[in-house]
């Protein structure tokens, strides 16, 4: 899909990464939200967005990118950290 | 229509405290008629969001600011469960030298009893919420392990220890431990203590002795020569309820329960007064060397003391330190270089060092009490009929805190520079977790005396947040339960 490669290219990830953030994302704000924030990310991010003022551009891909990386599971994995897991930290 | 009810003892609130109190009670044979007026969700309900979503009228929240004024974020709710069902578990003792601060520093107030007076209750709620860590050695809940950056900063930060929380690290009354999902505020599995566990684990739920008016606002305290006679509530659906009780104990949040004094004629020239939240401080650090965020058992697992107590308290505020393990918002750092036009491998770079070099830490500290910060009645009405509470509160901090804030954020420098540790970045959080003061416990200046009985009405009685006369830098949540466990069986046993 365009957008999971467009995502991928701007956050410099891999695009079954970004797959997966992107369900993440769908799950919580619904399919339909989602397109409205990914033709956001997306002009934002394009030429467009070159003339759009810092704070549009802020808003515009905070949206998309607040609700990819909430949790913190999701962070390490961006970041390409291992998962912090459950039980197993409780054990030290 | 008016239905009426009659009790040994009338207790307002089912958080907490009313839930504690009501079971030390019943266990002691009492009849317990308890108002609430939110509603229950279960575990499960609120997991579906059903209580946060479709909250019934009486679940609104009834407070404004004085005219011209900005609102200050208060955090509480109406339900069966009150706060409980959405705090993150830290369940930490007041330090000895909190009970004394006017004493020891010549500033506040002293508490008119002392630790040693609420030592065992300490322990007895530490085994009732199932605090892993606690202080009172229990040995089938030991502490969560430290986290990396716990680890990190425990020798620079001493004295540091493990956050005694109430997640249980082993299983409890068949409950599953903790599952360390750092989602404490809901916890997904039913872990962290909330007050409903109460209603279950003291079998309250079906006991004779034990009645929960659910969507019941106690509007007023009837009072005559000098004797609560009757608790006059109000229903979601308009209806009126009367409960003729011996004792009445009010057990709501310190707002609310400065409010139903008020709206009582109980005002005494104290009542509402003293109002307090903890001001929390978010620092941003950045280091050297790795931090260890974004693992650990719970958002917080350790707790620096280093600044919790000593004699720089007649001059600034003591203050605790709790490093949050989950580190810097990563939205955050990639929406910020998104929008300065970076793209690509390079915002990832930028949001993995970020990560990885940044100790972000949970600054809280005491205040002295301010007369000014305060619940009075507006003329305005809310959907029952009630004036609305107006509170004048402002958090900016008082020159008592800030000479505090200064000091850490230097002595911070100081011992984290061998790790290159440098503040980036420091802002006040108001959360409005911590209601506290409003009917503080005094030997006579205050609202209550040393036992929680109202000065002039002899069978009232206040517990809760609303009774603490200072408020030291620790979350207050352990010492509100072990007041209600104390008042609890103080009047189980009358």
């Amino acid at each position: 899909m365009w957008f999971e490669r467009s995502i991928a290219s701007v956050l410099g990830i891999d695009e079954v990464l970004a797959r997966e953030l992107l369900a993440v994302a769908r799950e919580r704000m619904g399919a339909r939200r989602l397109r409205l924030h990914l033709l956001a990310f997306a002009t934002a991010t394009g030429p467009l967005g070159r003339i759009l003022p810092a704070r549009i551009r802020g808003r515009a891909v905070g949206g998309l990118v607040g609700c990819m990386l909430r949790e913190i599971d999701e962070m390490l994995r961006y970041i390409g950290a291992a998962p912090a897991g459950h039980r197993g930290l409780l054990a030290g | 229509m008016s239905e009426a009810f009659t009790a040994d003892v009338a207790v307002v609130g089912a958080g907490v405290s009313g839930l504690l109190v009501a079971s030390e009670l019943v266990r002691a044979g009492r009849d317990v008629v308890v108002l609430e007026r939110g509603t229950r969700a279960s575990h499960a309900d609120q997991l579906a969001g059903d209580a946060s979503q479709t909250p019934p009228a009486t679940a609104a929240h009834n407070d404004e600011s004085p005219p011209d004024t900005e609102r200050y974020p208060w955090d509480y709710g109406y339900a069966v469960g009150g706060c409980s069902l959405r705090w993150s578990g830290v369940a930490v003792r007041l330090l000895p030298a909190d009970f004394e601060l006017r004493s020891r520093y010549g500033v506040g107030r002293d508490w008119p009893i002392g630790y040693g007076e609420l030592e065992p209750f300490y322990a007895d709620a530490e085994r009732i919420l199932g605090v892993a860590g606690g202080p009172g050695a229990h040995t089938d809940q030991p502490a969560h392990p430290l986290s990396p950056s716990d680890r990190l900063l425990a020798e620079r930060l001493a004295p540091y220890v493990p956050v005694p929380q109430a997640r249980p690290s082993a299983e409890r009354n068949g409950r599953a431990p903790c599952t360390a999902l750092a989602r404490c505020r809901l916890c997904p599995s039913d872990a962290r203590w909330s007050a409903l566990h109460l209603l279950d684990d003291e079998q309250l739920d079906g006991h004779e002795g034990f009645r929960l008016l659910e969507a019941t606002a106690a509007a007023r305290i009837r009072v005559r020569d000098d004797h609560a006679a009757v608790v006059e509530a109000v229903r979601a659906d308009r209806e009126h309820v009367e409960v003729r009780a011996n004792e009445v104990v009010l057990a709501a949040n310190a707002i609310e329960n400065a409010a139903l004094l008020l709206r009582s004629d109980l005002d005494d020239g104290v009542a509402g007064r003293n109002l307090a939240d903890h001001g929390h401080r978010l620092l941003h650090v950045e280091c050297d060397v790795p931090t260890g965020a974004g693992y650990g058992a719970s958002v917080t697992t350790g707790l620096s003391l280093a600044w919790a107590d000593g004699p720089f308290r007649a001059q600034r505020a003591a203050a605790v330190l709790l490093p949050v393990n989950a580190g810097v918002e990563l939205s955050e750092v990639v929406t910020a270089q998104l929008a300065a036009g970076v793209r690509g491998a390079p915002v990832r770079e930028a949001a993995r060092w970020r990560k990885e070099h940044t100790l972000v830490l949970d600054t809280l500290y005491e205040d002295l009490p301010d007369p000014r910060h305060r619940v009075e009645l507006s003329p305005r009405r809310d959907a029952l009929g009630l004036p609305l509470n107006r509170i004048t509160y402002s958090w900016g901090g008082s020159d008592y805190v800030r000479a505090a804030e200064a000091q850490l954020e230097q002595d911070l420098g100081e011992r984290l520079a061998d790790i290159g540790g440098r503040l980036v970045h420091a802002a006040h959080t108001a959360l409005g977790g911590h209601q506290l003061g409003t009917c503080f416990m005094g030997a006579a200046d205050g609202v209550v005396d040393a036992q929680e009985r109202h000065h002039r009405i002899a069978n009232l009685w206040v517990t809760g947040g609303s009774s603490f006369p200072a408020y030291s830098a620790m979350h207050p949540a352990l010492t509100i339960a072990a007041l209600a466990l104390r008042l609890g069986r103080r009047l189980g046993a009358v």
